[in-house]
């Protein structure tokens, strides 16, 4: 039995919905949902369970792509900032979700929408422009195969207004590559269950949001109070100034602990990587630490994590942008046994610039170097390319090949699980994939993690509950003292990481 | 009194913002606020503006842009009168 509560405050009050096939807009009250369930995941899953018959599939006009923005965002609480889209999960069929954080959640809320559902398929590449009650769906010609940079840039000029804020594919979704991104903000991905690939079938190019409207609380003084008690308890966590200098640094230490517990090598081949690459790639003097230029952080957030990078030497000199991350060290680099921290850096903003799953990226393409190793994919299959360890000029390659659809990209753009069934040879067993969605995720060592990860509802991901011992953040009490590689109590460090982690 | 910003601590997070639009109207409402913070993700650049309504919090204990701003990239300084 669902329980029911009566929201004041905090709520933009509408949900905004696009039907893109009769070009439709419509809005509805928040409130009816909002009071069976909370989060901008929770109300997106239920009208998903409301609308979407079962046995429709990811590519039917009837399947929605659901961006929700949780009751909090947009207020003072910190880290309120972040949007769930929910869709069909282009991998497995069943509910698909992607989490990311940014400005533009918040600012979809101060337009006057808690949640953006979009129905139908366009004829004709669109985007949307959500500007308060003023929403138009525009002809996407324009910005139609352009990088992301390249189209928010375009759309800044076209609209003239610098504080819009963009939520967009590159060419990878609208080439309905099954591992593409929403990327919003120039550089927040929102990359699970293929959600960029749903909005490019849907033809959708961007969604652009300017609000200038306000969220109000129900008792102002007694919210501040609240808020004023999680900053002490940001200021008094030990942790959040690791996180401020963004994490991959702890890397630069090359006996850092996560080097033996978080890192896969040569597509699972090994869990070790020998300590002169680690030196090679984190080096703080001439290594991936000494490209971040600075570090930013998201809406309203007290942890700040994400550094701005610039590439200090080689060809992609002055190539620049935001992020970069663990995942990138355990994907991008060990994966695929490359310490070149230029090509690393490179092949990371790329990814961002083309719309792409940073880990779909590792995980699909690493299975297919093994599969070159392995001799089951040859020179021939990949247009000359030689997929060996350690070739970054390769990952380069394959990226922009995966991401237009180009010779072997256009089979692996489809998944890597059907890309399996095609090539044979049984190649699937070097695939590491949960659900049909492949997985950078460390399965051996570390035990909660594996676990979390395993069973996650957006399948081979860590943002659901996945935890490195139980010394992380979490809400207290803590599921007591268990390290990474411990058995006993990793369940309740689930449960206590997915009451935060979602 | 006067508050002043060191750019090189800003995340450009926009708490600031937020905060300063609630003093002004117990609401969460950043076109009201005094202070405007733009990022460019891009080139890495932050444009950070405070505009002639701000009224450093009066009626608070201190100025809210500097009391949620935990990056410390806000302080409060006393304006020091030159007495010569």
């Amino acid at each position: 039995m669902i329980k029911t509560g009566n929201i004041k405050g905090c709520l933009a009050g509408k949900i905004l919905w696009i039907d893109l096939s009769n070009k439709e807009i419509w809005t509805e009250e928040t409130q009816k949902y909002a009071q069976k369930v909370l989060g901008g995941r929770g109300i997106n899953s239920l009208i998903m369970v409301n609308e979407i018959a079962s046995k429709t599939a990811w590519s039917d006009s009837e399947n929605l792509l659901c961006f929700g923005v949780g009751a909090l965002v947009g207020t003072l609480v910190p880290a309120a900032c972040r949007v769930d889209v929910s869709t069909i999960n282009v991998f497995s069929g069943g509910k698909g979700s992607a989490n990311v954080g940014g400005f533009w959640g918040p600012e979809l809320k101060y337009a006057g929408y808690d949640n953006l559902i979009i129905r139908g398929k366009s004829k004709k590449p669109v985007y949307l422009f959500i500007n308060d009650n003023h929403v138009e769906i525009r002809d996407a010609n324009l910005i139609w195969g352009k990088d992301v940079y390249a189209t928010e840039n375009i759309l800044r000029k076209e609209i003239g207004d610098e504080y819009i804020k963009i939520a967009c594919i590159g060419p990878a979704g609208e080439n309905r590559v099954r591992g593409s991104a929403i990327i919003m903000d120039t550089a927040k991905a929102a990359g699970g269950s293929g959600v960029g690939c749903v909005m490019g079938d849907k033809r959708l190019k961007a969604i652009v949001v300017r609000g200038h409207g306000k969220i109000e609380v129900s008792q102002p003084a007694k919210f501040m109070k609240i808020i004023d008690q999680c900053y002490q308890q940001c200021k008094d966590e030990p942790k959040s100034k690791v996180m401020r200098k963004a994490p991959f640094n702890l890397y630069s230490d090359p006996d850092w602990e996560g080097w033996n517990t978080n890192i896969v090598i040569k597509n699972g081949q090994d869990d070790q990587w020998e300590k002169d690459k680690r030196i090679k790639l984190m080096n703080p003097l001439t290594g991936i630490p000494s490209m971040q230029k600075g570090t930013r952080a998201c809406y309203s957030c007290p942890i700040g994590c994400i550094p701005f990078m610039k590439i200090n030497n080689g060809k992609c000199k002055s190539v620049q942008g935001e992020g970069f991350w663990i995942n990138t060290i355990m994907g991008h680099a060990c994966r695929f046994d490359i310490s070149d921290p230029e090509a690393v850096a490179e092949s990371w903003l790329l990814t961002n610039k083309l719309g792409l799953d940073g880990d779909y990226v590792a995980a699909g393409l690493s299975w297919v170097f093994e599969l070159y190793e392995k001799g089951i994919v040859t020179k021939k299959d990949t247009d000359g390319v030689e997929l060996n360890w350690g070739n970054s000029e390769a990952l380069i390659k394959m990226i922009k090949k995966l991401a237009y659809r180009e010779g072997i990209g256009d089979l692996l753009a489809d998944g890597m699980v059907e890309a399996a069934r095609k090539i044979g040879h049984n190649s699937e067993y070097y695939l590491i994939q949960v659900k049909g969605q492949p997985s950078i995720e460390p399965f051996r060592v570390p035990k909660g993690w594996a676990l979390a990860v395993s069973t996650s509802p957006v399948a081979g991901r860590h943002l659901r509950g996945a935890t490195m011992g139980s010394k992380r953040y979490g809400p207290k009490p803590r599921p007591g003292d268990f390290g990474v590689t411990d058995y006993q109590n990793q369940v309740k460090g689930l449960v206590w990481q997915g009451k935060i982690k979602n | 009194m006067q508050i002043i910003r060191n750019s090189h601590l800003c995340y450009a997070c926009k708490t600031c913002q937020l905060a300063c639009s609630f003093h002004h109207t117990k609401t969460f409402w950043p076109e009201r606020s005094s202070i405007t913070v733009s990022r460019n993700p891009q080139e890495g650049t932050i444009e950070w503006r405070m505009d002639a309504t701000c009224d450093k919090c009066i009626g608070e204990k201190e100025p809210l842009c500097v009391r949620y701003c935990v990056y410390g990239a806000l302080q409060v300084v006393k304006e020091v009168k030159d007495d010569d």
